[in-house]
Formats: structure tokens, sequence, C-alpha cells
């Protein structure tokens, strides 16, 4: 099972509003492809999945606030 | 310059490292492994190459590289120093090259070549000269200093004045400007009133170039060059020329500054698949071999990083021993 | 033994430190024949070779930068600025690069350097009579030594040479003058620590101060000897890292205590001193620490710079009365 971490973008460890995800609980996702989208007060970066599998798990909801390392989601 | 098939082909490793040098930090910094403000490295991989193959090169026949990153100059580092000690600083790992608490902005190991990398735009090509002076000073025929800056930072008022006294007391210093066109979200334009930064050589007097950074080959070719003329007493300049592919750092969002249509075409201007397709065509390598040599280089790039993750961090004591700040009594 | 000025005290010291170390060297501007615009390297090229005596062009932010290059490769450069007010020119490779050099390391590169900066007031108002000994203090990794008489510029700028931290050497343009027997032989301190003195001894007030302030501070003293007033005087010669043990025994005694320099008081050097002396001392204090400092406010140029600037004489006795009252 691979953890979905959010990142740290940039040089402050600001906190992120999830914008948008790309993928439902279920669904296939594709290593590379986009998974979620987040946003900050400096900026907005698309995140794509780091493996290939079934995403199982999402953790934070679109427009929900989440802090750097925060557990995101999870894909078997 | 005649290469050697084995030299086109070195080349070719090296700027598939590059490439996945980039993607693998942008891996790592997207799964939340490595935190942000990295620089990476995407586009510019001809130019990493180039200058790889001049380090290596330069080894074989005797001559030490002294230099230190700019941004986006992960590859090379790593080849200066190894790519364990490198990749655990990065991750402020006590087995990292400055025992962890340097990280990627500054690193130096004297040593091994690596002078003290900085993070503040201005003083590298200052001390890089003042390095070289002491090289000469020393009778170290053998051994050149490398000052690389991006259109940005050579914009800092040390950096013309650090070219103006290596000029004067002709010190064994190539200055090197990576333009690629960008200083952070401003454009060239806005930055210098001249298009070929090599032309700021003049001022001070020294040769100044400039050079495709994008063609390996040509990198190389310049950069042996330029060696020996600083080796022989005139420091010199040379501009490559790249194209930076992603923001200033992963997160950046260029398109509110930048014309980003580019990304559409990136196979036209793709150094590493352009370098593949001149191999291609001299019947070196064969289709599959970019794939292959790809996969090989990030093997290597992602176990470093993998096996540097399960290192240990240094303790409270390690990070704040008084030793580290001070040499003499305190 | 023999009667030497604070300037011929600086020469001496490069001297025998060229000859003790050919690691040494000086950069800056107009060092080599000419020995520097006030002339304290005089003679070094022509006995120790042009190419330890580095002329650079105006061009601070560098040339500091390439100090710094030169200390990679095992050089222990004299760094000399032409005013002190200058240094903020150059702050960015102090701060940035030397200070940090060990610790960005790991402990392995040492930059031992040693800026000289000739410091204060001298008629040349708001750009060139400035102290400036508090703006690098707040900087872990820098040293500060700020010596008063030539005995002590002598023997402290040799340490500070010797030391392999960077050093930032100030003194003052003001007293550059002062002479004082000097022995011929004198040995070198082992290290920057320890190195206050007691200037005078007395039993009412201690007095902490250091440069043309702990000149005029001494003068205040011996005149007030007259009204019965006994003044204990610390020259603390190295501000950092700073001594304490002598102002703190001095305070323990006295109970009263006046900290003088001619920088400002607002974020002067004297507030750190003040701060060490509450922290320890407070016990014993009968009154409250009092501090003296320049106006606040630009330096005015021309006479009036030396006239109304800075605390004087007859302003330290009014302290010193109001302190034993």
């Amino acid at each position: 099972m691979t953890q979905v971490i959010v990142p740290t973008l940039g040089q402050t460890n600001l906190d992120v509003t999830i914008e948008k995800w790309f993928k439902n609980v279920g669904d296939t996702v594709k290593e590379g492809e986009p998974l979620y989208e987040l946003s900050s007060e400096k900026l907005t970066q698309e995140i794509e999945a780091p493996v290939s599998g079934t995403l199982t798990k999402i953790y934070k909801q679109v427009g929900e606030t989440a802090a750097n390392g925060d557990l995101l989601a999870e894909i078997e | 310059m005649n290469l050697s098939n084995e030299q086109l082909l070195e080349i070719y490793e090296y700027i598939n490292y590059a490439r996945c040098m980039g993607e693998r930090l942008e891996y790592f910094i997207k799964t939340g492994k490595i935190l942000g403000a990295i620089h990476l490295p995407k586009g510019q991989e001809g130019l990493q190459a180039g200058l790889i193959m001049t380090l290596m090169d330069a080894r074989k026949n005797g001559i030490k590289i002294n230099t230190n990153p700019h941004t986006r100059d992960q590859a090379l580092m790593s080849k200066l120093i190894g790519l364990q000690p490198y990749a655990d600083e990065m991750l402020c790992k006590t087995s990292g090259i400055n025992g962890g608490t340097s990280g990627e902005y500054h690193m130096t190991c004297v040593e091994k070549g690596f002078l003290p990398a900085q993070g503040v735009l201005g003083p590298v090509w200052g001390q890089n000269a003042g390095y070289a002076w002491a090289l000469k000073d020393q009778g170290k025929t053998n051994e050149v200093v490398w000052g690389i800056y991006g259109d940005g930072a050579s914009s800092r008022g040390d950096a013309w004045e650090a070219m103006n006294i290596a000029a004067l007391f002709k010190v064994p210093m190539v200055f090197i400007v990576v333009n690629n066109g960008w200083a952070m979200a401003n454009p060239v334009e806005k930055e210098a009133p001249v298009q070929d930064l090599s032309l700021r050589a003049q001022g001070s007097g020294m040769r100044g170039i400039t050079v495709d950074g994008n063609d390996p080959i040509a990198v190389f070719e310049a950069m042996v060059e330029a060696n020996k003329l600083a080796m022989g007493g005139e420091p010199n300049l040379v501009e490559f020329k790249v194209t930076r592919w992603g923001g200033h750092f992963l997160g950046d969002n260029q398109e509110v500054y930048r014309d980003t249509s580019f990304l559409k075409h990136l196979d036209e201007i793709d150094p590493v698949l352009n370098y593949h397709k001149k191999l291609l065509a001299m019947g070196l390598v064969k289709q599959e071999d970019l794939q292959r040599v790809h996969d090989e280089q990030d093997a290597i790039i992602l176990k470093a990083y993998e096996d540097g993750m399960n290192k240990p961090a240094p303790t409270v004591a390690e990070i704040c021993d008084p030793n580290k700040v001070y040499g003499g009594a305190y | 033994m023999a009667k030497v000025s604070n300037m011929k005290a600086i020469n001496l010291a490069c001297f025998e430190e060229f000859a003790h170390d050919d690691k040494v060297i000086v950069i800056g501007e107009a060092v080599g024949k000419k020995g520097g615009a006030w002339g304290y390297f005089t003679g070094l090229q022509a006995k120790f070779g042009a190419n330890r005596m580095l002329d650079m062009p105006i061009a601070e932010p560098a040339f500091c930068a390439f100090a710094c290059g030169t200390t990679l490769a095992g050089y222990r450069p004299i760094v000399e600025f032409m005013f002190a007010d200058f240094v903020t020119i150059g702050l960015e490779n102090i701060m940035n690069m030397a200070a940090k050099q060990r610790y960005n390391s790991g402990g392995v590169n040492s930059c031992p350097i040693v800026y000289l900066l000739p410091q204060g007031g001298g008629a040349s108002g708001s750009q060139h009579s400035q102290s400036v000994e508090a703006w690098m203090s707040n900087m872990p990794g820098i040293k500060i030594v700020a010596p008063t008489f030539p005995g002590d510029m002598k023997k402290y700028l040799q340490a500070s040479i010797r030391d392999d931290d960077p050093v930032v050497f100030i003194f003052q343009r003001a007293i550059f003058g002062l002479a004082e027997e000097v022995p011929d032989n004198l040995p070198v301190p082992g290290s920057l620590l320890n190195a206050s003195r007691v200037v005078k001894e007395g039993k009412d007030v201690t007095i902490v101060a250091y440069q043309r302030a702990l000149i005029n501070s001494i003068q205040a003293a011996t005149e007030l000897e007259e009204e019965g007033i006994s003044v204990e005087i610390i020259d603390p010669i190295v501000l950092r890292p700073l001594d304490t043990a002598k102002m703190f025994a001095s305070v323990k005694k006295t109970g009263r205590c006046l900290i003088v320099h001619e920088a400002p008081k607002i974020g002067g050097f004297g507030m750190q001193i003040s701060a060490l002396i509450a922290e320890n001392c407070l016990n014993d204090l009968v009154k409250p620490i009092v501090r003296l400092g320049g106006k606040e406010q630009p330096i005015a140029f021309g006479k009036a710079c030396d006239l109304y600037m800075f605390p004087k004489v007859e302003e330290i006795k009014d302290q010193i009365r109001a302190l034993v009252r």
C-alpha cells in the first residue's frame, strides 16, 4: 500500500487546500497521471499518482485544508 | 574535436542521468519525501551532460576541476563528490557530505573540488576567484576553477566585480553563465539590455563566447578550450543558452508570467531526445537503448535516495556542535 | 621597549605576523606601495613582496568573497576597509559567507579572516564617522575585537590573525596617535578569551568603556578623585566573546555601573553588557545600570562632529556623581 503525502512545495511550509480530485475512491490510477490539485497562498500545483494501483482511501476532500506531511490518500 | 564512440556513449549515459535526476527529484518532492524549493534541472540536461563529460575527461588528464553549483546542477555536483554523500546531504542525513546541516544550498567539500555553495546570489564568483588566485599563487597549474551563474545572478554587482578582479589577477577561472531565459519570474530581456550575456566579459577584457547549451558535445568542446585558456592565465567566460522547462522551483506557477505553449512541443527541443536521435543516426544506439539507459540511470538514483531516506538524521548535539561554529577558542 | 602609537602597533603586529606565517596576506585598496590609506601597512610590500599585498579595485563585496576563497586554500587574509562605515558594502560576505563558512562545511573549513575597520568620529560626518561594533555583534560565527591602547592593539591584532575564525577588528581613528610604552617581545595571547583588563582600580563605581569613551572615562575618573569618588574602569578589549569575569567582580564590589561608548545607545553594544550585568549581578546593584552613548542621529560634519556627537568628560562625570549620590 502506498501513502499519498502532502508535499512541501517552494520554501515555506504553508498549509494547502485540496482544489480537485481527478480520481474517485475505487478508480484505477496510473503512475504519472494527475491525481489531485492543491493550492496555497502562493501557488497551485497538480500532483501525479506516485504509483499505479487502485485509489482506496481519500482522507481530505475538496475544499479541506492539509498541512505538509499529512496523509492524503492510499493506493493499493 | 573528434569524439570517439566511447566518449559519445559516455555522454549518452550522462544526459540520461541528468534527465533521471530531475524526474526523480520531482517525484520525491511531489510524494512528500523531500522538502520543496529544489530548482529542478529539467530541460537543461544537455548542459549537465557536457559539464559532467568535461569533469570526467579532466580527471583522466590529471586536471582538478573546482566548482560549486548554481541552481539545477544536481547532476554535475553529485558526480563531483559521489551520488550517495550528495543525496544524503540533500536529505539532511548525518552521512551527508556536510553532516546533514547544510542541505542542497550550502554543500561543500574543498578536498574533492566542491567549493562552498552559497545560498545568496553574488558571492560565488568572488569566492571562486579568490580560490583560483590561491591556486595560481601556489603554482597548482593542473587545477582550474569554474564559477556557474544564471542569467539573473550575473546581474549582481559582485558578479561584475569578480570578473574584474579575476581578469586583473589573471586567475585560472572560467565564468559560466547558464542563460535559460528566466531569472525566476523575470525574463532575461528585463534582466539585461544585451541579448548575449557573454558580451559582459568584454568589459573586463576577457574572452566571452555564447554556446548552445542543449548540445552536450558543443558544451564539452567549449569547456575543454575554456579550461585550457584559464589554466594558461586567461580567465574567460562561456555563456550556455538552454531552456528551463519548469517554474523556478517546483510549485512556482510559471503560467502567470510565462508563455508556456512551448510545453506542447517538448519533443522538438528535448536535449535528451535530440542527442539520442543523433546517436541513432550514427548507428551507435538502437531505439530501445533510450528507455534502457534511462531506466538504468534511474535505478541508480532511486536506490541512492531511498537508501539515504533510511539513514539517521543528525542529533541535536551534532546540529548544535560548537566546534562546527568556531575553530578558534570561544 | 619603545613608545608605540596605535597606528604603529598595527604596523608592528602585521610585520610580526607576516614573518610568523607566510600565508598571511593583506587584501584591500591601495595597500601595496601606499601601505593603505592610513599607512599602517607601510613597508610590508617592500619586505615581503607584492604577492602578499593584494591591491584591489573598489569592489568590497567581491574582495570580501575573494578573501573567503583564499581561506579555503589555507591563506589568512587581513581585509582592510578604508572606513568602518563602508563595512556595510562588504557585510553580505562577512555575515552570510564568512560567518557560516565553518558551519556549512560541517566544521571542516575554517575562515581565518581579520577585517580591519577604522571607525569613529573625526570631523568627517555622517558616512565616515560611525561606530560599527554593534552592527555585526548579533551574528554567531563572528568575533569582535575593539582595543583602545597600543599594547592591546598589537597583541590582540596578532591573536586575531592567529585565530581560525573571522574577526572584525575595530579601532578608532581619533586615537591613532595614542602612544604608550610597549615591550619589544610582547607575548601574543593564545586566544581571544579572557581578554578584559582593569585599567583603573576603584571602589565606588564600575565603568565599562572602550576606545575614546574609555579615554574620556579615565580622565573623568581621575578628575573626580578630587571629589573623593573612586572609580574602577574595565576595558573589555574583546567584545565577542565578551570576558565578563572582571566586570562582574567589579560590579559586585561597587554596586554601581556605567557603560560608555560612542555609538548610539539604542541597539548599541552597551545593551549586551548591561543585560549580562543585570542577569548576573542584580543582587549587588544598588542603582540601575546607566549607559551613555552617542547622539541618536546621523553625525554632523566638521567640528560639530566631535564637539557634540559623543559623550564628553563632563557628561561622564555627571553620571558618576549621580550614581554615588
